[in-house]
C-alpha cells in the first residue's frame, strides 16, 4: 500500500502555526506578487481562490489577512514533514514541497497496525508537532492515491481498497486524474470516457490504441497495477531552468542583461552542485505584457562556467533584444551531460579549462561559507545590487528579524513563533 | 599508522544541533522578564517542543484566551495553574488553557 500525503493550504497554514492569533481567520500569501499563492481554508470558504488578484480577494473579503510569502519557514516545514514521514517508512517521495508519497507496504507488523491507523499516526505527528493539517490517501497506488487525497481534502484520511478501486472512480471526472492533461482528457471524452471508472474498465488494446506510454501507465494504475514508482533523491538534471521576475519592470538594457546573468549563474551553480555541465542553453526575456521572445544556442564543450557562457550569452541576447520594459529574464540549460572528465577541444588551450575547474571550485567554496553571490561576474552586478522595489511589510517577518550572529543570508534552521508573549 | 585511541571517544559526540535541536522544537524571543527567577529574561531566545504533555513543574508556552504567555505550569486540585517567576506578575488560573509547548532549552547570545 502507498500514501500521498498532501499539506492543505501549506504556505496559508503554516502562517497561522507560527502566528497562532491567525488561527481561523482567513489568510493568504503572495503579497509580493499581487496575487493569492495560497488561500488559508477560511479564505477558500470565502471563494478566494489561488490566481486571484490580491485586490479582488480584499474585495470578497475586507478583513482578509494578507502575507508576504516566507519560503524560509516554509522549506523548513517542508523538510520536518518529510522526516516524520520518514519514521514510519524509509521509502518517501519528496514529490513537492507540501507533497509526498510513502511507500507502507509490509510495515504493518513493524508497526502493529493496520494501514489506515500508521496514516492517521503520519497525520496526528504531523499536526501536534508543525500546527499544521495533511490530507493523507492510500490506495495501491501512486494515482489511486492522489484520487484519494482529493477526496478526503481538507484534512482527511481516505482509503480505497483494492476491492473497491470501482466504487472510488465512478464520480471522478476523467481530466482529474492525476498526469492526464487537458488534450487528453478532451481525446477520452470524444471515445465516451467521462469519468476514470469508465476509462478504467475500458479494454486494454482500446486505450493502446488511444493513448502513449504514459496514458498506458495511467490505464494500469486505475486498475490497481503500480507503473509508476518511487523517485529517489535526485543526483542528476536532464535540464536546468532558472528565471527570475523584478517589479517593477525596467528598460535599462544591461540591468536586463544582468539579470540574466545571474540566473546563468544561478543555473550553473546549481548544476556544478551535480556534477554537470549543459551542452545547450536558451535564454528567454519576458516583457511588460507577458509575451516572451526567446533563443537557443549551442556551446563548443560541456560547461558549468558563466565565464565561457557570457560571450554567447551576450550575442543572443543582442539578438533577441528590442527595446521596451521587461519583467523577469530566464535560462535553460539542457543537454547536460557529466561535467568531469572534461575533455578541451580540439584548439583550445587545456590550461584556460583547468584554470576554470579552479577558479569555480573555490567560488564554490567561497559561496559555501559567505553565502550565494559572494563572487559574481561583473556582467550580474546592476542585478546582484538590486533590490525589489516593495511596499512596506512586503518582507516575511522571519526574514526581517535577524537574531544575534545570523545574517540575513544565513539563518537558523528552526522555526520561530510568532505571537507577543505576556 | 597506528589507530588514535580518541578515534572511538569521538564516535559518541553529538552536534550542538542535535543536542538542542530535538524534532518539533521552535523558537520564541522572550518579550519580558515575567520568568526571571527562572533565569530567563527578555530577549532571550527560548527553544521549546511543539505538541509536547506539559507536566507539572514545566515552564511551557499557553494560550491564555487569546493572550500569550510563558510561565510555570501546575496542577493544583486537578486544574491547571500558570505561575510567573517574577513578584510582580500574577498567577493565572484559566478557564481555558492550551498549551502549545514545553520550553527545553533558553539561548542567550552576549
Amino acid at each position: 500500500m502507498l500514501a500521498h500525503i498532501d499539506g492543505d493550504s501549506f504556505f496559508a497554514s503554516i502562517e497561522q502555526s507560527v502566528k497562532p492569533h491567525l488561527k481561523g481567520k482567513p489568510v493568504v500569501t503572495g503579497k509580493e506578487r499581487n496575487i493569492v499563492a495560497a488561500a488559508s481554508i477560511e479564505a477558500k470558504k470565502l471563494g478566494i481562490t489561488r490566481g486571484v488578484t490580491l485586490w479582488d480577494a480584499k474585495k470578497m473579503c475586507p478583513e482578509l489577512v494578507v502575507l508576504p510569502t516566507d519560503y524560509e519557514t516554509v522549506s523548513l516545514f517542508s523538510k520536518r514533514m518529510y522526516d516524520i514521514i520518514r519514521r514510519y517508512t524509509p521509502v518517501v517521495e519528496e514529490y513537492s514541497v507540501d507533497e509526498a508519497f510513502a511507500d507502507l507496504s509490509g510495515l504493518r507488523r513493524y508497526h502493529h497496525a493496520s494501514y489506515e491507523q500508521i496514516a492517521a499516526k503520519i497525520q496526528n505527528d504531523i499536526h501536534a508537532e508543525l500546527g499544521i493539517t495533511v490530507t493523507l490517501g492510500i490506495a495501491p497506488t501512486k494515482t489511486l492515491c492522489k484520487i484519494a487525497t482529493d477526496k478526503g481534502k481538507p484534512a482527511g484520511l481516505v482509503s480505497i481498497h483494492r476491492s473497491r478501486i470501482d466504487d472510488a472512480l465512478v464520480d471522478v471526472a476523467i481530466e482529474n486524474v492525476w498526469n492526464i492533461g487537458p488534450a487528453t482528457a478532451a481525446l477520452l471524452r470524444k471515445f465516451g470516457m467521462r469519468t476514470a471508472l469508465q476509462f478504467k474498465q475500458r479494454p486494454e488494446e482500446h486505450i493502446q490504441k488511444l493513448l502513449t506510454k504514459p496514458g498506458m501507465q495511467t490505464w494500469q494504475e486505475l486498475n490497481g497495477m503500480q507503473t509508476i514508482g518511487f523517485e529517489e533523491e535526485k543526483t542528476s538534471y536532464k535540464s536546468i531552468g532558472k528565471s527570475k521576475t523584478f517589479t517593477p519592470p525596467s528598460n535599462n538594457k544591461e540591468f536586463i542583461f544582468a539579470q540574466l546573468m545571474k540566473n546563468i549563474e544561478n543555473a550553473c551553480m546549481k548544476a556544478r552542485r551535480y556534477h554537470q555541465g549543459a551542452k545547450s542553453i536558451t535564454i528567454y526575456l519576458r516583457t511588460k505584457e507577458f509575451r516572451g521572445h526567446g533563443m537557443e544556442g549551442t556551446v563548443e564543450r560541456v560547461t558549468a562556467y558563466p565565464n565561457e557562457l557570457v560571450d554567447a550569452v551576450r550575442t543572443m541576447f543582442e539578438h533577441i533584444w528590442k527595446p521596451g520594459y521587461y519583467r523577469a529574464t530566464g535560462v535553460f540549460l539542457a543537454n547536460l551531460q557529466p561535467l568531469n572528465p572534461m575533455q578541451p577541444t580540439l584548439f583550445e588551450n587545456p590550461a584556460t579549462l583547468v584554470k576554470y575547474t579552479k577558479l569555480y571550485g573555490a567560488i564554490d567554496e567561497l559561496r559555501e561559507h559567505y553565502g550565494k553571490h559572494s563572487v559574481h561576474l561583473a556582467a550580474s552586478l546592476p542585478a546582484q545590487s538590486f533590490q525589489h522595489v516593495s511596499a512596506r511589510g512586503d518582507m516575511p517577518i522571519r526574514r526581517a528579524t535577524t537574531l544575534k550572529g545570523e545574517t540575513k543570508r544565513k539563518r537558523l534552521p528552526i522555526p520561530m513563533l510568532q505571537v507577543k508573549l505576556r | 599508522m597506528w589507530p588514535s585511541p580518541a578515534e572511538e571517544e569521538l564516535l559518541d559526540t553529538i552536534s550542538f544541533d542535535e543536542w538542542l535541536i530535538e524534532p518539533s522544537t521552535f523558537i520564541v524571543k522572550v518579550q519580558n522578564n515575567a520568568m526571571q527567577d527562572a533565569g530567563i529574561f527578555q530577549d532571550d531566545i527560548v527553544i521549546f517542543r511543539r505538541g509536547q504533555k506539559p507536566k507539572s513543574g514545566d515552564i511551557v508556552i499557553a494560550d491564555v484566551e487569546g493572550q500569550w504567555m510563558m510561565r510555570y505550569y501546575q496542577i493544583e486540585d486537578s486544574r491547571p495553574v500558570l505561575y510567573p517567576a517574577n513578584g510582580n506578575y500574577e498567577a493565572v488560573r484559566p478557564e481555558e488553557l492550551a498549551v502549545i509547548g514545553v520550553i527545553r532549552s533558553v539561548i542567550r547570545k552576549y
